[in-house]
């Protein structure tokens, strides 16, 4: 009897861009999450991935009611800051702010260790992983932006940052997040410090097994919020 | 993923429900996209970003930002109207307050200045075209305009001032336009224009052109002359040489959409080719001085301009379509129940216009923001975008009948 040889070939395929837009419906506002992981000596990517986000939170719709009502300051509503507390908030010009600045890791695209499946009423990251070069902690850099783009059928804009692992060891970041800022009193007083800048969490998602940042590593994450008709 | 479900609700006279047209939205546009950009990225007035892909009164470029940075002479900062959906309803105004104001106390003057929209051309809105949609829509194709007049389907006077003019207007100075800002009370096609005018010497070929408000030069003078329709062209030296002056039709071949609430400019190009030979224009003196004539030395956009007091004599013909009056635009009904989340946009349309009209594209118009130094009191700080537009089955409404439209965005986790 002839030898039978049965063989199994393993091929590992990112997904493009046009087959996650697959993944949208007609009409729908979503994002594209995507990252990758380069050596930072030799820039070399060593992995990389790309889904579709799984979820706005009631924040995202709390902070664009404020926008589409031009909520005024005189009957603000309550919206659940990361810090768990509900702060009033009304109309004013940083609403949704992602310009973070690098070491900052109150705003901007966020990291974490988390691993519990997203839910509507997430308001913070399960774990943050903290800014700084100890155990555990990654460098969060400047955050950066796409301006918005469009082809036949989608439109969209990217939110950009990057996180370097200089802490000895890796790091498995299973979730990501995107805080933004609001402002709570009089939104007329910006330059007076008479209000105060909250963070409020409006897309959180979990990356089925991780993604392995190891030391000397950085990670550079995409948010895209886009529209697709 | 959000998405968004359309809901068209066609009303008898009675209230009786006659038809409900439901679906899900196909639809957010790149100009909303670009409302969340400019907040996210903080784009200030100082660095604003290009809105290319047009707003809705002259599908023009503008200039648009998501913040204004205080400064130790303006350290109190309004917030923007970007991504507003509710407003009133009819023409009642939307306020659009200026970025940054002076070191004192916000005033009652300071609070003033800025732009008032009005609330017809903010939130839901309705339309006749089912042309399909594009990421890049810049308006309805065939909007529906708020009202209660009938169709004019054969050109006809539309808007004029006849009578009462006192005053010879002209601007010597060559290769420079002459002309007036408009805001038409009614939307509707322009297929021709009359202006009161005579000669100085021989003015030679003239065209009245139409061109939007506060274009993409941010300039002190900030019109935007390149216009958006041109006349045939008229000879000037086949005029009258003596004031008052007679009318005189410019056509328009290719017909120049006007839509009510909006700034425009109406203006002779060119006022004077030569020292003598200019045209004239038959003008009221306006009391209170509130600058209404616009004379500039540049045909493209950027060019300096100046303004006089004067309102001109005119009679603008063309064609337009049949109006509902638009109730006010509210959200209500904002419901968290994990994993979903929604609220309800909405707004009611009314034909009292006599006269049937067949309903089939809706949308949502937003306001973006950027400051614009005007003329003769018209600051800009805010224009009107296309953020949603979708089509479907066409709904005749009768006379007499309404309709609901709610747009129902949801969040499922």
């Amino acid at each position: 009897m002839k030898e039978t040889k049965i063989g199994l070939k393993v091929e590992a395929k990112v997904r493009t861009t046009p087959e996650i837009n697959k993944l949208f419906l007609p009409g729908e506002l979503g994002a594209v999450l995507d990252w990758q992981v380069r050596d930072s000596k030799s820039g070399e990517i060593v992995r990389e991935g790309i889904k579709k986000a799984e979820s706005f939170t009631r924040q995202f719709f709390d902070l664009l009611l404020v926008k589409f009502l031009n909520i005024p300051a005189l009957s603000p509503i309550s919206i659940r800051d990361t810090g768990g507390n509900y702060q009033e908030i009304c109309n004013g010009t940083v609403i949704f702010a992602t310009d973070a600045l690098a070491g900052d890791s109150n705003f901007g695209i966020v990291v974490g260790t988390g691993a519990v499946a997203p839910t509507i009423s997430d308001y913070v990251l399960g774990a943050l992983i903290a800014h700084g070069a100890g155990a555990g902690q990654l460098q969060y850099s400047i955050g950066t932006w796409g301006a918005p783009a469009s082809d036949a059928t989608t439109s969209q804009f990217t939110i950009t940052r990057n996180f370097a692992n200089a802490s000895g060891g890796g790091i498995t970041v299973n979730e990501i997040g995107l805080y933004v800022k609001a402002p709570t009193g009089a939104p007329w007083l910006a330059s007076s410090g008479s209000n105060t800048i909250r963070y409020f969490m409006t897309i959180r998602d979990v990356i089925a097994g991780g993604i392995l940042v190891g030391n000397g590593q950085t990670l550079t994450i995409n948010y895209r919020p886009q529209t697709v008709i | 993923m959000i998405r968004t479900l359309l809901t068209v609700k066609h009303f008898s006279h009675e209230g009786q429900l006659l038809h409900k047209h439901q679906d899900w939205s196909k639809s957010f546009l790149k100009h909303f996209i670009e409302g969340l950009y400019l907040s996210h990225a903080q784009i200030a007035g100082a660095t604003p970003y290009i809105a290319t892909d047009g707003d809705v009164p002259g599908s023009l470029t503008r200039l648009v930002d998501g913040y204004q940075s205080p400064s130790a002479g303006a350290p109190y900062i309004y917030p923007k109207v970007n991504l507003r959906v509710v407003g009133p309803g009819g023409g009642g105004g939307l306020y659009a307050p200026n970025g940054g104001e002076g070191a004192g106390a916000p005033g009652f003057p300071a609070v003033l200045q800025g732009t008032f929209l009005p609330g017809y051309n903010i939130g839901i809105v309705v339309g006749r075209n089912n042309t399909a949609v594009t990421p890049t829509d810049k308006a309805l194709v065939d909007r529906v305009a708020h009202g209660r007049n009938g169709s004019v389907a054969v050109a006809a006077s539309i808007d004029s001032v006849l009578v009462g003019d006192t005053t010879d207007s002209s601007y010597a100075v060559n290769n420079a336009l002459i002309g007036f800002i408009y805001i038409p009370k009614r939307s509707f096609t322009l297929t021709r224009a009359d202006f009161k005018v005579f000669r100085s010497g021989n003015p030679g070929n003239v065209t009245a052109n139409v061109a939007c408000i506060g274009g993409l030069t941010a300039s002190a003078a900030a019109v935007d002359t390149a216009p958006i329709g041109t006349s045939d062209v008229v000879d000037a030296n086949l005029w009258g040489n003596v004031s008052p002056g007679a009318w005189v039709t410019f056509t328009f071949s290719t017909p120049v959409k006007l839509k009510a609430g909006f700034a425009y400019f109406i203006y002779i190009f060119p006022c004077q080719v030569s020292a003598g030979n200019r045209v004239n224009v038959r003008t009221i003196a306006v009391t209170p001085a509130v600058g209404r004539q616009i004379y500039g030395t540049a045909a493209a956009s950027g060019g300096a301009i100046s303004t006089g007091n004067f309102q001109w004599l005119y009679d603008l013909w063309g064609t337009a379509g049949a109006e509902m009056e638009h109730g006010a635009t509210d959200i209500y009904g904002y419901s968290v129940v994990n994993p979903n989340a929604s609220f309800i946009m909405r707004r009611i349309f009314m034909n009292n216009s006599g006269e049937a009209i067949t309903v089939q594209e809706a949308g949502i118009y937003i306001p973006l923001a950027h400051y614009i130094t005007g003329l003769g009191g018209f600051d800009f700080n805010a224009f009107v975008f296309c953020a949603a537009r979708d089509i479907f089955a066409g709904i005749a409404v009768a006379n007499g009948e309404s309709l609901e439209v709610d747009y129902t965005p949801s969040i499922t986790v």
